[in-house]
């Protein structure tokens, strides 16, 4: 059996926005920034592996507990003991008209297990919202509030947690549905773990489905960062002639910002966001002439172990010819495919700089510091996207300060270490495109300045 | 040829984790059922080929010039030697390690990727079948099974011509040496014959080894026929049994790794999180919100001059208006006590101030329609709702005459 979260709070404090963000779905329900959005009650269920766990009931926000409340001290339902009240005031037609959104969520407070009471730090502890803290106080359910736009800049939250102190309420929460922290989420759980010990189990599995799948996101959202690089800094673009022409380099710099745009896609696939969430701006894009650099070691030895295992792969086909000729040739066959095996895998290495060498053609390739401003939009997108509450309604948005001003804002040692590593790595024609990442030290180095600032916090 | 449960699981859990457009998700297994059937059929149709192949080279090697004798060891190392000289690559290339990816310029992705055009597979779909039973351990087991598995079939091929050959020529099994003795022929022989022995075949004696050497006088039928069985024996048992043991082998170990990563990834399936949303009380009215068009409105007027008057700041969480800061005559109406006494009093001429950065209730507008006959003015300060403001309390009966925007 799960446990049955009921989340109320005055209007516009945020109770679609919060499910949305511990749903990760954009879509549920209906979000605006005015009073009276929600108008049905509505239950979202959550299950892992088949079981439901959790059970969220949003409801319509409170306008009027001031009036409520007052019906409550009047000379009609004083004399009664709140569940008698609470019980009597659904079936009240009187009522009805003015008060159909509060008799809707005293309706459900009966099947609720807890109560998460949203509260809007923004706002001072007002009359009506502590009115509404009496109102629910009646149904004799554990009450959580949850202290939403935690991260915005608040002079109310000493004021909101002396009020419900005096309330003996202590278990509040923090929360932001547009700035997410999984802490914050862990520590709801938490709580509702201390309220409700038969579902512990379950609330820890809960935890830990989450933190994995976050860590996850995380991770996929790195490698996709460091595939997009790879691409982009092996991503060479033949001119037909020595100098490029504009159409030449337009084109290239499309193929660039489509690499860019196909990561931004997938970033946003994984963590659930659609292509509204994020508006960024046309990437900068400096380019210059690809030469093959003859000179580093690491190129040379990588032809090295590509030529031994041409030779092993010329060596296999060889023996396959020995076999049909029912081993007549003697191995000749397996001699020969070695030699040849080995030779066609150094002269493709070589093939395709001295062909466009001789045919004096001018290679397109991205500029280091290109690489280096792709690199930086990418972590700052990731830790975006990784923080971003699925209730958030403004776009991200990023400048192109980085390329303009990459001395000033990136460490100038920082800023030689990349460039140097980039022009490694575009030496390593063999990556384009890679399906799976190779162990090799640049790319871990890669990996290791991804992870830098985009660690989970 | 159809998918098994965990295959399915792991390939639905596969294009959730690596493939972006999810409109594919509804057109996986059927095209990831024909990849699977064609490449069977491929791999089939290769091994009757080498089948075919050992069929037509055996009886190229018991070719003997019209002699009719056959040198026994010659014919074993032509029939036997490059199938042992495979094996021990094989065993060799098993020391490497194997690879964990593949890449673009990988024989076996491009070869597949050429079958997949052919077959009008989509390239996402040969991916996951290259990630989902070819990746490291899988591979090297599958190509292993299927390197056997070819070798058994040109062996049992060239077994099969050589029975017929046989059985419908009349050879002798002759032996010659100039480096070896009769002794070490013999224990040669010997050596050779000890797993056939197992199975109980019956392996040459030492007379036999001498008929064999010995050109000078026909070989006696028995002799002819024992070295025939004994050819064929040592064919049979270190060529094709090997073999199917070793396929038989790689087959067990490839479904084992291709097991173990279909449920490691069948598992992460299970562990993804579901959800479901029901409507359990309806709103029952339709749009009550209609509001008036913004034409309708009187412009506000500006700011008043009059700031030296009492003023009641309603449900005020900001700070204090610019306006107002020296006004030491401000009081906050902020809960159902102090909107009680305000209204108590019934003083005419008073001035109220809205923050309209938040949103009208009902609960304020109830209150507001109280206080408004007491209201010289109603100020509202903040852009943010001032318009849903403006429309909330005229439709309350306010006039709008009352109504004024407090600037900073």
């Amino acid at each position: 059996m799960s446990i049955s979260l009921l989340i109320v709070g005055h209007a516009n404090t945020g109770k679609t926005s919060l499910i949305r963000t511990l749903m990760r779905d954009h879509h549920f329900g209906e979000v605006s920034n005015q009073a009276g959005t929600t108008r049905h009650v509505e239950k979202i269920t959550l299950a892992l592996n088949g079981k439901a766990i959790l059970e969220l009931i949003d409801t319509p926000g409170f306008e009027d507990s001031i009036g409520l409340w007052q019906i409550r001290q009047s000379p009609q339902y004083k004399p009664q003991n709140n569940r008698d009240w609470l019980s009597h005031i659904q079936h009240d037609p009187a009522l009805l008209p003015d008060f159909e959104q509060e008799l809707k969520i005293i309706k459900q407070l009966q099947r609720a297990d807890i109560i998460l009471y949203v509260i809007d730090l923004r706002q001072a502890p007002l009359g009506k919202y502590l009115n509404e803290l009496d109102i629910l106080a009646c149904a004799n359910k554990p009450i959580v509030p949850v202290l939403n736009f935690c991260k915005a800049p608040s002079q109310h939250e000493a004021d909101w947690k002396n009020c419900l102190a005096e309330r003996q309420l202590h278990a509040y929460v923090p929360y932001d549905s547009v700035a997410f922290y999984f802490a914050d989420e862990r520590k709801l759980y938490q709580t509702l773990q201390s309220l409700a010990p038969d579902h512990y189990d379950a609330l820890q599995a809960l935890i830990k489905q989450r933190e994995e799948d976050a860590n996850t996101r995380l991770g996929n959202a790195q490698l996709e960062l460091t595939k997009t690089l790879l691409a982009c800094a092996t991503e060479q673009f033949t001119c037909r002639t020595n100098t490029p022409t504009a159409e030449e380099s337009d084109q290239f710099e499309d193929i660039i910002r489509q690499q860019e745009q196909a990561f931004i896609q997938a970033c946003l696939d994984l963590y659930a966001f659609t292509k509204e969430d994020v508006a960024l701006d046309n990437l900068d894009i400096q380019k210059g002439q690809w030469q093959q650099d003859l000179f580093d070691s690491e190129t040379l030895k990588s032809w090295g172990i590509n030529s031994s295992t041409g030779a092993a792969t010329g060596a296999v086909i060889g023996a396959g010819i020995d076999l049909l000729s029912a081993g007549l040739t003697l191995g000749t066959a397996t001699t020969l495919g070695a030699l040849l095996g080995a030779g066609v895998q150094t002269g493709r290495s070589f093939k395709s700089s001295i062909a466009n060498k001789l045919r004096q053609r001018a290679i397109l390739a991205l500029a280091p510091s290109t690489l280096i401003a792709l690199l930086k939009r990418g972590k700052q997108l990731i830790m975006h996207l990784h923080h971003r509450g699925h209730a958030s309604q403004q776009a991200y948005t990023s400048h192109n300060e980085l390329t303009q001003n990459s001395q000033t804002m990136i460490n100038k040692a920082e800023m030689a270490q990349l460039e140097k590593l980039f022009r490694r790595i575009s030496q390593r024609t063999e990556w384009h495109h890679i399906n799976e990442l190779p162990q090799h030290k640049y790319i871990q180095a890669l990996q290791q300045e991804i992870q830098t600032n985009t660690q989970d916090h | 040829m159809t998918p098994k449960k965990y295959e399915l699981n792991a390939i639905k859990t596969y294009f959730f984790q690596n493939i972006a457009n999810q409109g594919l998700s509804n057109q996986i297994v059927e095209p990831y059922k024909k990849l699977l059937a064609r490449v069977n059929m491929v791999s089939t149709g290769l091994l009757i080929v080498f089948f075919i192949l050992g069929a037509l080279a055996a009886p190229l090697s018991f070719s003997n010039d019209g002699t009719q004798q056959l040198n026994t060891f010659w014919l074993l190392l032509i029939l036997l030697g490059t199938h042992i000289l495979s094996l021990l690559i094989w065993c060799l290339g098993l020391l490497s390690k194997a690879p964990t990816s593949y890449t673009e310029s990988d024989w076996l992705a491009s070869m597949l990727g050429k079958l997949s055009r052919w077959f009008s597979v989509p390239e996402d779909i040969t991916k996951a079948y290259l990630d989902l039973r070819m990746r490291g351990q899988c591979r090297r087991w599958y190509m292993s099974r299927f390197l056997h598995s070819a070798w058994a079939a040109y062996l049992c091929g060239g077994l099969i011509s050589a029975l017929l050959f046989l059985a419908t020529h009349r050879v002798e099994f002759i032996w010659a040496t100039t480096l070896l003795s009769q002794q070490d022929i013999a224990a040669l022989s010997q050596a050779i014959s000890t797993v056939p022995n197992w199975f109980g075949l019956p392996t040459p004696a030492p007379s036999d080894i001498y008929w064999q050497h010995s050109q000078a006088q026909p070989q006696p039928d028995e002799v002819r026929k024992l070295w025939a069985i004994w050819v064929l024996s040592c064919i049979l048992i270190y060529g094709v049994f090997v073999r199917l043991v070793l396929a038989l082998l790689c087959h067990t170990l490839y479904r084992i790794q291709r097991h173990k990563q279909w449920f490691a990834l069948a598992n992460t399936a299970q562990q993804v999180e579901s959800s479901t949303v029901e409507i359990i009380d309806s709103d029952s009215q339709h749009d009550s919100q209609a509001s008036q068009s913004i034409e309708n409105i009187t412009p506000l007027p500006a700011n008043s001059s009059d700031l030296a008057h009492k003023y009641y700041l309603f449900e005020w969480s900001k700070a204090i208006p610019k306006p107002l800061a020296h006004n030491q005559d401000l009081q906050f109406i902020n809960d159902a006590t102090t909107q009680s006494v305000f209204l108590q009093r019934q003083e005419q001429g008073q001035y109220l101030v809205i923050d309209a950065d938040i949103s009208p209730d009902r609960g304020s507008l109830r209150f507001l329609a109280q206080a408004a006959p007491y209201c010289n003015k109603i100020y509202l300060q903040g852009e943010h709702f001032q318009s849903a403001w403006q429309h909330a309390l005229i439709e309350r009966g306010i006039s709008s005459a009352q109504l004024a925007q407090l600037k900073d």
